[in-house]
């Protein structure tokens, strides 16, 4: 599959073109982090996180291509790993006291929000993630989910958005989530 | 909330608004209270969105199979690939099938070969007088006799005592050690097998590493297991299996089994998702 193709089919959503650049370059990242004092285990969340930003932009067409998709996601790679080397240095587990209870409050609106989506239908729990995380057009949405047009889409998105923040509220309590 | 100030909201996060509209949004933001409040919820919500997404695409990537090391460095088109297996396919095939035959051929060689049998015959010895001081039994002596008068036979002979080389030691299980109120094991200069268990069945020392990664991991190395992740937010168990076969490690957390193993280097830690298993592990842990 060409560079251009893949692009094309991030673009309209296919996720077999995140696992077909996944195995490609899967054994290259790897071999670049083991070289680099890293694991295989470290080179694979590496790679996922690259590999995650890159299906992001691609997804919303924000991507312009200057290099081939390697390259671009070798170097992503890299940078990635030399950060994640520098954290090591640094023993970025260390962590002071306030620090950690606010992460820890965090977190546990994060769990709220994540089992709240995970109550949702399978097509809403579609429509928001292609929307707010892939950044796909209501187009692309509407032709992805065989929706009649993209006014469909939209009053479907913000009934489940609409019902999401429903259900999130009523997991928050009101000093919970406004203290 | 009304629509227009939803739609203000995720133009505003999402970095879409012209200088105008952000300029007249920040303003208002500041002397509005329940704007800010709304800003800060759909702020998470969307965030959280992003992070379902997150998981859900790295658990597809997590169950593609990734070439092997070799395969991929030298990336062949698809053509030679696909010849390249049927070679491959054709050499196992002719070796397994040479190797089948050797084997038959050594087998009926290791009947006239009778070099090898007395080489080995005083293997079997050592461990038949090894065993007597575990427990003295009348079986085990003759057997170590046997094998004792074995060295002076012919080899056809030595061959027969093989096959008919039977050891019935009576090794004490772990079952008979607590049963036996008697038992002294210093007395018994506590062989190696209970030795053995001893060690097995120690506690292991845990030690968690608080982590923000997303991902929980673990390292496992002379009975001390590392943990990184949320483990001082969120409860964990750990299910420790002793058996003949040996230890097994299980840890619980956050609704999932996990299985340790042992590693030196930080490992993600997989939930199994054998159901029958975690069926079996869920009981032994109600009922520990």
């Amino acid at each position: 599959m060409k560079d251009r193709e893949i692009l094309e089919k991030i673009g309209q959503g296919d996720e077999k073109a995140l696992d077909y650049l996944y195995k490609k370059y899967y054994r290259m990242m790897v071999k670049m982090v083991e070289d680099n004092s890293g694991t295989e285990e470290e080179a694979k969340d590496i790679y996922q996180e690259a590999l995650l930003a890159f299906w992001q932009k691609a997804a919303s067409r924000k991507l312009v291509l200057t290099s081939k998709i390697s390259t671009y996601l070798y170097s992503i790679c890299k940078n990635l790993w030399r950060k994640e080397l520098d954290k090591k240095k640094r023993h970025s587990y260390e962590e002071v006291d306030g620090e950690e209870f606010q992460r820890h409050d965090q977190e546990e609106r994060l769990k709220i929000v994540k089992e709240s989506i995970g109550e949702l239908g399978d097509v809403c729990k579609r429509i928001l993630t292609y929307y707010y995380f892939d950044g796909l057009s209501m187009a692309d949405i509407s032709k992805k989910l065989k929706f009649a047009n993209t006014d469909t889409t939209k009053t479907k998105k913000y009934k489940c958005k609409k019902k999401l923040d429903e259900l999130i509220k009523k997991r928050y309590t009101t000093l919970d989530f406004f203290d | 909330m009304q629509a227009n100030q939803q739609n203000q909201i995720e133009s505003y996060l999402s970095g879409q608004m012209n200088t105008d509209q952000l300029a007249k949004f920040e303003s208002e933001l500041k002397v509005n209270p329940e704007l800010q409040q709304e800003l800060s919820f759909q702020s998470e919500v969307i965030n959280g969105i992003g992070e379902y997404r997150k998981t859900e695409l790295i658990a597809r990537m997590d169950a593609l199979k990734v070439p092997s090391a070799w395969w991929s460095v030298v990336q062949p088109p698809a053509t030679i690939q696909y010849i390249g297996g049927i070679i491959i396919t054709g050499l196992i095939g002719t070796g397994a099938w040479f190797a089948f035959q050797n084997d038959e051929s050594s087998g009926s060689e290791s009947i006239s070969d009778t070099n090898e049998l007395i080489i080995d015959a005083p293997k079997q010895e050592v461990i038949a007088w090894d065993l007597p001081q575990i427990e003295e039994d009348e079986s085990t002596t003759v057997v170590a006799e046997e094998v004792t008068s074995a060295e002076h036979e012919t080899p056809s002979e030595i061959k027969k005592v093989r096959e008919t080389f039977n050891p019935k030691v009576a090794v004490p299980s772990a079952g008979d050690v607590e049963s036996e109120k008697d038992f002294v094991p210093e007395q018994a200069g506590e062989p190696s097998s209970i030795a053995e268990t001893k060690e097995r069945t120690n506690p292991i020392g845990v030690e968690i590493i608080e982590t923000k990664a997303s991902k929980i991991k673990y390292r496992y190395y002379d009975g001390k297991l590392y943990l990184y992740g949320k483990f001082q937010q969120e409860p964990y168990e750990i299910l420790e299996i002793n058996s003949a076969a040996g230890r097994r490690i299980y840890l619980f957390h956050l609704h999932n089994f996990y299985q340790i193993s042992s590693s030196d280097k930080p490992v993600e830690l997989k939930a199994i998702a054998n159901s029958k298993l975690i069926q079996e592990l869920e009981i032994l842990r109600k009922t520990k």
